[in-house]
């Protein structure tokens, strides 16, 4: 008979992730009838991370058998398409990164390169014009994506702007419903195996003992099992990643919500501006070795779109990851396990992959030695890869009216990006990683978005000659810009899509786990 | 402006199949902009007497716009579903192939649920789930359905077929407007950028913009890197034998006293390739780590000596062929193209290491230091877990892995977590039914003759 699973699973910490590992544990596991507990305590806040995701998320939700309307109406969420990233490359310029591809390959050559030679004679054309998602976005677009297959229309995927805190909710009234027991208190002791250094159970300032076989340090920041317990080191990625502090702040909105999240580059750092139906999610990241913390906020200030809902609430972090996730009997899931800042809202992504590949490699009651150093080796490799991606929007900038950003376009980066970027540079290619969250769609994006234009194209796209290039060219943009235009505004499909009560409620496509596509 | 293909002139050495399809790729791919070709027919033919390959051939058939019943009919083409793989000890046979083993359930994969249907005391062999081996196992034969929900649709196949006449199939598909030669290089001319010029002993030469080599000798690549490889020793061994006619739809792979032997059969012949694993140091088929050097880039037979009937060889050229195109050089500096194309095919090249070494491993005496580290790693996270660890680069899929493990005797230990805790009557009922209706399905296909006879001679 094979080991039985680790059975007694206590979460520590609620939020965004101690309740998504609540709701995913008790609903996937409900055959296995594990015991899972969840401690937290209301005098300890949460970080809310993550108010914006990426398509995977619906993967997620989808697996717990949450429908999407539901799950719109408890979120207050928007749609999202891509993010806009403005002042990035250049002050004055601005591209939106989109949850999708551009144009259509030729003769198995990426599209970037036809549009490489096509810009060769026509500086002024861009790139972002051949993306359903960006001229949807851009116009205040959304619809689902179609279903059919090499329609302009299916080639995009979508995902959410949410409010955290409602998200936590939502998992918490569900993981409850299916079994999860919650438990108000705060930790004042943690307990250790003698001999294995294993944890063996937490006391709470009420004096109750929890115990468990397995733990799931979910306390955030502070890090409280997996870091102050059990001792594992950092590894610090700040001078790849210099912000280290961020200022948040929810207003009111300025008007119906874009289907997109705003990223503004200022002298050293970046604000953002998240659109969800109640109100805007607003945020300052910046680096405390450039700017000052009063001049972080009142930069924020300045431009905020409505008023402000709550009193500003400053964060401080420190870029990078904590060696390893899973180290004896406890898993660390979200800010605890690691901190990359939301540029490209990966916070919710890193969440939900470290809990679906820890339940492939769930621990059982024997030695868990060999699916833990598994787990942790795929967990960092999606680290690592989200890392050269986030360092690659600082690095590939023309701009220099800052010290900020005279650091960060001159820094040393990790050799695995300078060689991406130096090929992309050369030749325009991109390699084609299978494992991963950003692909090259997102990494064509980023370089071109933020001026990185390669040298050469492929001579296959040489085939056309220029006039022929410009003819198709033109009649796939305008193929594209007539499709998008024909999509909803976003706020119609939202109202649409969001009633509860309507049983002819417009089916949504289904889940996969890509940020290009509705299709697995 | 850049208007045209930077290589203009391309030289392609070598006998046999691989410099043929590579001519032909050239041509399809790059259609008004091929660069002019000079095809030099040198060294010895490396090609094995016989072919087997799997079913991608048939994508690379289109790509190159070859119709399959054409192809067939004037190659004589037979069909191919797998490979049965027999152990000299009293390991269970197995039934090797590319397509599915069961069915996914509750987005689990199969592999998972066949542990734990082991687990429950079942005895059933996984390949029992599998159309492909039902068919094989009857000597029957059926084309994939394309409609998804037909049991046939899980067929996968691919061909085996004579190596001779695969040559001459794709030397008529070529369009004119190459060169051909046939003559004995007796200098290469090398400068800073790589080969210059080839001389032939006819006294005349050729430089070109960019040379492959495809010849089993490294006629070309020598000249780069110093290193003349010396012809590996293909042990073929074939018998007449009329009475299996048109032969099975697939070949036979026995693994053991440190041998492994390949034995195929194809319109009266029996064909056997014995490679000999030295349990103390497993073989390395790989020649070149590094096949493009400066302005030439080794392919197939230069790049490898594996054994033809271990992985399909034309898969392998095919694979670098993309390679080539997809790193095509957009200036005459090589430099990066280059830097792309053996990175690639290294990654590639290694996972295939992964492959063999784990057939060698189980052909001579199972130690697992005789592993590469990464099919270690793969072996070791399989048996505690059931699952396949991500590699970039991967030649065979995650389900394949998992497989080829299976077929090796080597079972994990657990199944998905998730399929635990639900009902092993449930399990078990879906089972059987399933083996049943593959059972039922593959009795009712066409036994290869009849089809052979009925769909390709008619």
């Amino acid at each position: 008979m094979p080991e039985p699973l680790a059975h007694r699973i206590l979460i520590v910490g609620g939020g965004t992730a101690g309740w998504m590992c609540a709701a995913a544990l008790s609903r996937r596991f409900a055959a296995a009838n594990l015991h899972i507990t969840l401690v937290e305590s209301e005098q300890i806040g949460t970080v809310g991370v993550g108010e914006a995701t990426i398509p995977h998320l619906r993967y997620f939700n989808e697996r717990l058998g949450f429908r999407e309307p539901d799950f719109l109406q408890a979120t207050n969420a928007t749609y999202k398409l891509g993010i806009e990233f403005i002042n990035w490359g250049q002050v004055g310029e601005a591209y939106i990164h989109p949850f999708g591809v551009f144009g259509k390959d030729f003769r198995d050559v990426d599209f970037h390169h036809l549009w490489t030679r096509h810009r060769q004679e026509h500086p002024e054309d861009s790139l972002f014009d051949y993306s359903i998602s960006v001229l949807a976005a851009a116009n205040g677009k959304f619809a689902y994506p179609s279903g059919k297959k090499n329609d302009l229309l299916s080639e995009y995927s979508y995902a959410f702007h949410i409010d955290a805190s409602r998200y936590a909710t939502f998992l918490r009234r569900h993981a409850e419903s299916w079994g999860v027991k919650r438990v108000e208190g705060k930790i004042t002791q943690v307990h250790q195996h003698t001999d294995t250094g294993d944890i063996t159970k937490l006391t709470l300032d009420n004096g109750t003992a929890l115990e468990a076989e397995f733990f799931i340090d979910c306390s955030g920041f502070q890090s409280l099992l997996l870091s102050k317990t059990l001792n594992t080191d950092f590894i610090d990625w700040s001078h790849w990643l210099p912000c280290d502090r961020a200022i948040a702040v929810p207003t009111s909105s300025d008007g119906p919500p874009p289907p997109y999240t705003k990223s503004i580059a200022h002298s050293a750092g970046w604000q953002w501006r998240i659109p969800l139906q109640h109100r805007t999610g607003n945020g300052h990241v910046y680096s405390s070795n450039y700017m000052s913390d009063d001049e972080a906020l009142a930069i924020l200030r300045k431009d905020l779109p409505g008023e402000e809902l709550a009193e500003p609430r400053q964060l401080k972090f420190t870029a990078g990851r904590r060696r390893h996730t899973w180290v004896k009997n406890c898993l660390a899931v979200g800010l605890s396990s690691g901190f990359l800042e939301p540029l490209e809202s990966t916070s919710i992504y890193l969440i939900q992959a470290a809990i679906m590949k820890w339940m492939e490699f769930f621990p059982r009651t024997g030695d868990n030695q060999v699916r833990r150093d598994e787990f942790n080796q795929q967990m960092n490799m999606e680290y690592e890869r989200i890392k050269d991606f986030l360092i690659l929007h600082y690095h590939a900038t023309r701009r220099a009216d800052s010290p900020f950003w005279n650091y960060c376009r001159t820094m040393d980066v990790p050799e695995s990006l300078r060689i991406s970027m130096d090929m992309f540079r050369k030749v325009g290619y991109l390699k084609p990683y299978k494992h991963g969250l950003f692909m090259v769609p997102s990494w064509v994006a980023v370089l071109i978005g933020q001026g990185i234009i390669p040298n050469s194209w492929h001579p296959a796209v040489n085939e056309w000659d220029a006039d022929a290039l410009r003819i198709n060219m033109e009649k796939l943009k305008q193929q594209m810009k007539a499709a998008a235009s024909q999509l909803p505004d976003h706020l119609t499909a939202l109202q649409r899509h969001c009633t509860t009560t309507n049983s002819n409620v417009e089916p949504w496509p289904k889940a996969a786990m890509s940020l290009y596509s509705v299709f697995s | 402006m850049n208007n045209k293909n930077p290589i203009e002139h391309l030289l392609i050495a070598g006998r046999g199949f691989t410099p043929l399809l590579t001519a032909l790729f050239l041509q399809k791919k790059w259609g008004s902009l091929a660069p002019r070709m000079t095809l030099l027919q040198c060294g010895e033919n490396p090609d094995p007497p016989v072919i087997s390959c799997v079913s991608s051939i048939k994508q690379f058939h289109k790509e190159l716009g070859i119709a399959e019943k054409d192809f067939v009919r004037k190659t004589e083409a037979s069909f191919h579903l797998g490979t049965l793989y027999q152990f000299s000890d009293d390991r269970p046979e197995f039934f090797m192939c590319e397509a599915p083993y069961g069915v996914n359930l509750r987005a689990i994969r199969f592999n998972h649920w066949y542990t734990r249907y082991l687990n429950a005391g079942q005895r059933a062999q996984l390949d029992d789930f599998c159309m492909n081996a039902q068919l094989a196992k009857r000597g029957h034969f059926a084309p994939t359905s394309p409609k998804p929900e037909s049991v046939y649709s899980q067929i996968c196949y691919g061909y085996k077929l004579l190596s001779e006449r695969y040559s001459n199939y794709l030397l008529a598909q070529l369009k004119p407007g190459f060169d051909m030669l046939s003559d004995e290089i007796q200098e290469i001319q090398t400068d800073l950028n790589g080969i210059h010029t080839v001389h032939f002993s006819n006294g005349k030469s050729i430089s070109a913009d960019l040379y492959i080599d495809c010849s089993r000798e490294r006629l070309l690549n020598s000249a780069l890197t110093g290193t003349c490889s010396e012809p590996s020793k293909e042990d073929w061994r074939i018998e007449v034998t009329p009475e299996y006619g048109l032969g099975p739809p697939h070949n036979l792979l026995t693994l053991g006293n440190d041998k492994l032997i390949f034995t195929t059969q194809l319109h009266g012949k029996t064909y056997h390739q014995e490679v000999t694993c030295n349990p103390n140091q497993l073989p390395k088929w790989q020649l070149d780590p590094q096949p493009w050097q400066k302005n030439c880039v080794t392919i197939g037979p230069a790049t490898s000596n594996r054994p033809a009937l271990l992985i399909d060889p034309l898969h392998l050229v095919a694979s670098s062929l993309f390679r080539l195109y997809t790193s095509w050089p957009t200036t005459m500096d090589f430099e990066t193209p280059a830097a792309i194309y053996n990175e690639s095919f290294s990654d590639e090249w290694s996972r295939i290491a992964d492959s063999d070494s784990l057939h060698a491993w189980a052909a001579c005496n199972r130690n697992d230091k005789d592993l590469t580290d990464a099919a270690k790693h793969r072996m070791r996270v399989f048996i505690n877990d059931g699952r396949i660890p991500p590699y970039e680069n991967e030649t065979m899929t995650e389900d394949q892995w998992a497989t080829l493990f299976f077929a090796l005797g080597i079972k994990p230990k657990v199944a998905d977590p998730l399929s635990e805790g639900s009902d092993d009557h449930w399990l078990v009922a879906q089972l059987d039914k399933l083996k049943e209706t593959l059972q039922a399905a593959a009795q009712q296909a066409p036994t290869m003759e009849i089809f052979y006879q009925n769909e390709v001679i008619r």
